[in-house]
């Protein structure tokens, strides 16, 4: 539990830098958003300079600062001029969208990778391993953007299996009773299979994009750790042992593999959260990166700034998840960190 | 005569490597009978290492073993399958390697450990296992063992971790023990705890065990027999008394005769000569110590050097033995 | 370096760095000239790669679209490599405070999703082609830093770096004689898998339509252009930037694998 407890504390500072970073961005964004708010170009002087006033940017930087970290500490993200809603708001309702391909994605791309690469490693040489080498060098190149075009051509236009590729639900069916806001879970929720094949059908292609992009570096990184530990003197040592095959593999060496594995899924989950605009553009899914992208189309920059922060929050939020597990897994890396 | 444990008869392995083929050991033969303690003598590089791998079926992928049959409890465990092979190691006979702390799983508690080797060869219900574990742990005079079966390898001095490592190794009670530089970068109070106590446990069970070292001392105090092994081949294979009171093939004499008083290794000494030949030679001569040998005949480039009994027990092969 | 996926790399990079010297000269037609009688046709013998939906040769757009996107690319990289390798190098050298605070830097800018924080400079610093050259640059930049520091941090008390401070040179002279020169191996390596993210990430915000600005020929924005035509099956619009995208990530990505080879043997997986 104190370990949990000095990890938070850790995060503070890294925490008070996205602030800082994302308020001197903010400050730097083009257009006064008073003339904004003043609802019209046009708007004379004194109107702009009453809403200045109002919105605190008459006051020097620092103060705007505490404001702004006040706001933050109130969760007011500041309000969204396309949606006419409160940020916070918007964000919320939208995330479980963005949440459920990421998470689709996420799992699919650690169902794929992991045992490719563990097969590569303990058959060098095999189909299995020029596959993951394929894979570790073709798939980071692949660019998430054409690949889901790539998918939607194939499977939609040419083989016609897919459904059209328009946000998480047919445009014409209801969406389930929100319940965890995933399309997935409520319509299981609601014992409503037919739903739930669609809400699949929907989310398959896009996942798969993001997978693939995701892929790549996980089953490089799972060969190669699971190689260096195959090749340790304590893997000797348990089949001098006669220790069963199975054991050895999968209690023995991947565990100890597991290290590098975990780490880099804090950063296939960082490049996914960055992917997730490109791909929701792509599929018209409807979370909160096509949400930004159209706020930024729009010139409406509280949305921006606020799914920024978001995005810098859940990514920090994985890195302390990233810290725990290791540190579960390792009760050396434990040793280290509380020295 | 006591009963034959182990026989090893014309062993050869060759490694493939980017400059050819390596023939890492070249028809080695020898045996090992019941509560005796044979050690195996060599510099690195001798084969030592790879002889003891290729009797347990643990080569790595680039080595396979070219000749040779090594009988085991009246089977060839060359002939044997993976599995059956599998069932006998850690149950009926176990390797010790060097560096103990490597040799251990870094994340699972020791005593964890050696009760997957036990629940491995001899399942059973999980306390019965436990109480076997601890009870290997004690054998091994280890202090407050189920306090220990707890720590991580990282957690132990290099001395206990080796004691774990010989506890996991006898832990189901095998016939023939190989160690390989059991104490090696172990000081030298724990290097004698380490080896009185392998010793003591070979004598009392009435086992058999291999001794791999390069230290001519320390084989000389723990051993019976000793095979000195060079450049893959066995030079010559004699009781302790009979070869140090009188060594046949020169390069033995070499290493006695450079031999201090005080234990000390033989490569940190290189008392020898020259160096080895490169093993990947195709024209590599019969015997290979000729190129480094001071009374080398044109006789020596003859092929068809064999072992040959010189005196009761004690053979040797050279042509022109001392 | 010789293998065969090697020297393919490296007649990509000739191809493409080809391409971007001398591309308005190698295409049959102009990249930006529109004919709209000849909107959206299928890839031919006039036109190899088809035509977009004003008409435009898709196969003049691509070539000429790898003199931008590689100029975004080799910029990016350089004003990330150079401060990254100098600052790293220094905060491994000199440890203390200035490590400190860079580190405490570094995490913060590596606790963004870094596409995420491209976008936002690029919202904030103004949608231009220098905002997304400035914004590459500064989600490289830490991966530069961390590994300046990380090689300078082992090289500083080695022998001959002791020597030359007790034979009286100054930090200045050892960082840049000694420490520099001996970390840009690495770098190296890091700089050629970063062009390849740099391209991506380039491209990547075009195609939100950040940074570059139609007509302008540049892969990201005909892969955007080209998305709507996916659907009705005019793959052609999109597939080939996407594909001329793809194979110079490719190429850098290989070359940055044959690079590593070379610059430390032991490392190959």
């Amino acid at each position: 539990m104190s370990l949990l407890a000095r990890r938070l504390f850790g995060v503070v500072p890294t925490l008070l830098g996205v602030v800082v970073v994302t308020f001197v961005l903010t400050r730097l964004l083009p257009g006064d958003p008073a003339a904004f708010f003043a609802n019209s170009p046009t708007a004379d002087a004194a109107t702009i300079a009453a809403i200045r006033q109002k919105l605190g940017l008459d006051l020097p930087l620092w103060q705007q600062f505490l404001l702004y970290l006040g706001a933050l500490l109130r969760g007011d993200l500041g309000q969204s001029i396309v949606t006419g809603q409160p940020v916070a708001a918007d964000l919320l309702r939208l995330l479980p969208a963005s949440a459920e391909l990421t998470l689709a994605a996420f799992a699919m791309a650690v169902l794929v990778a992991v045992p490719l690469g563990m097969a590569a490693a303990l058959r060098r040489g095999s189909l299995p391993d020029h596959l993951c080498r394929l894979l570790g060098t073709a798939g980071v190149s692949l660019p998430t953007f054409v690949s889901g075009l790539l998918l939607i051509h194939l499977f939609y236009y040419r083989f016609g299996i897919a459904p059209e590729p328009i946000g998480r639900i047919d445009p014409f069916a209801i969406p389930p009773p929100a319940m965890t806001g995933f399309f997935l879970a409520d319509t299981l929720l609601a014992g409503d299979l037919r739903g739930f094949a669609a809400a699949a059908r929907q989310i398959v292609l896009p996942a798969v994009t993001m997978a693939l992009f995701a892929i790549a570096p996980l089953a490089r990184v799972t060969r190669a750790s699971m190689l260096g530990v195959l090749g340790s003197d304590f893997i000797r040592a348990a089949r001098a042992n006669g220790l069963r095959r199975r054991k050895i593999v999968l209690s023995y060496a991947l565990r100890n593999a597991l290290l590098p594995i975990v780490t880099t899924l804090g950063m296939i989950f960082s490049g996914m959260l960055g992917a997730n605009v490109l791909v929701e553009r792509v599929f018209a899914w409807p979370g909160v990166g096509s949400y930004a992208l159209d706020a930024l189309v729009g010139l409406d920059y509280a949305p921006v700034q606020g799914f920024v922060l978001v995005m810098a929050g859940l990514f920090i939020g994985v890195n302390l998840l990233v810290d725990l597990a290791c540190a579960a897994i390792d009760p050396r890396a434990r040793l280290l960190s509380d020295a | 005569m006591s009963e034959a444990l182990l026989s090893v008869r014309d062993l050869s392995v060759a490694f493939r490597t980017r400059g050819g083929t390596l023939r890492a050991v070249e028809g080695v033969s020898f045996g090992v009978v019941k509560g005796e303690i044979l050690g195996i003598v060599g510099e690195s590089g001798s084969g030592k290492s790879v002889t003891a791998l290729a009797l347990l079926g643990l080569l790595d992928a680039a080595a396979h073993v070219t000749s040779g049959r090594v009988v085991f409890g009246g089977q060839d465990l060359l002939l044997l399958g993976q599995a059956a092979l599998n069932g006998l190691r850690g149950a009926e006979l176990s390797i010790v390697f060097q560096n103990p702390r490597a040799a251990l799983n870094p994340i699972r508690a020791v005593g964890a450990q050696i009760a997957d080797v036990i629940a491995r060869h001899d399942p059973g219900p999980a306390a019965a296992i436990r109480a076997r574990m601890l009870d290997a742990l004690r054998q091994m005079r280890i202090a407050d063992p189920e306090h220990r079966a707890a720590a991580l390898p990282h957690e132990l001095s290099g001395g206990l971790c080796q004691r774990i490592g010989i506890a996991m190794a006898l832990a189901c009670s095998p016939r023939l023990l190989i160690a390989d530089e059991p104490t090696t970068g172990l000081d030298v109070t724990t290097q004698a705890a380490v080896m009185d106590l392998l010793r003591d446990t070979v004598r009392r069970r009435g086992m058999g065990a291999v001794l791999i070292t390069h230290d001519l001392a320390l084989a000389s105090a723990y051993c019976d027999r000793i095979v000195v092994m060079h450049a893959g081949q066995v030079v010559e294979d004699a009781p302790v008394a009979s070869l140090f009171a009188r060594p046949r093939h020169p390069y033995t004499a070499a290493l006695l005769g450079g031999m201090p008083s005080r234990a000390e290794s033989i490569d940190a000494l290189v008392p020898v000569p020259g160096s080895p030949p490169d093993l990947r030679r195709a024209d590599l001569p019969p015997c290979r110590f000729s190129e480094r040998c001071g009374r080398r005949q044109p006789l020596c480039a003859t092929p068809g050097l064999r072992l040959g009994e010189q005196a009761p027990g004690h053979r040797v092969a050279c042509r022109l033995p001392l | 370096m010789g293998s065969p996926l090697n020297l393919a790399a490296v007649a990509m990079l000739a191809v493409l760095l080809g391409c971007a010297a001398a591309g308005p000269w190698l295409v049959s037609h102009d990249p930006i000239a529109t004919n709209t009688a000849m909107a959206l046709r299928p890839p031919s013998a006039a036109h190899w790669f088809g035509t977009d939906q004003l008409g435009r040769d898709v196969f003049s757009r691509v070539v000429a679209a790898a003199r931008l996107d590689l100029a975004i690319a080799f910029a990016a990289v350089s004003l990330s490599l150079v401060p990254g390798a100098v600052l790293g190098a220094a905060m491994g050298y000199f440890r203390g405070r200035l490590d400190a605070i860079g580190g405490r830097a570094t995490d913060v800018l590596m606790a963004f999703p870094l596409f995420v924080l491209a976008m936002a400079m690029v919202a904030a610093l103004g949608n231009s082609v220098s905002s997304v050259v400035c914004a590459t640059a500064v989600i490289n930049l830490p991966f530069y830093i961390r590994l300046a520091r990380a090689e300078a941090a082992i090289r500083r008390d080695l022998g001959y770096i002791e020597a030359a401070r007790a034979g009286g040179s100054s930090h200045a002279r050892i960082l840049r004689v000694f420490v520099l020169p001996n970390i840009m191996p690495a770098l190296v390596v890091q700089a050629s898998v970063n062009l390849g993210w740099a391209v991506l990430n380039t491209a990547g915000l075009s195609f939100i339509g950040l940074g570059v600005r139609a007509p302008a020929p540049e892969w990201g924005i005909m892969v955007a252009e080209g998305a709507q035509f996916v659907l009705s099956g005019r793959w052609w619009i999109a597939g080939f930037p996407g594909l001329a995208l793809m194979l110079a990530v490719l190429c850098f990505n290989l070359l940055g694998d044959a690079l590593r080879d070379v610059a430390d043997p032991r490392a190959r997986v």
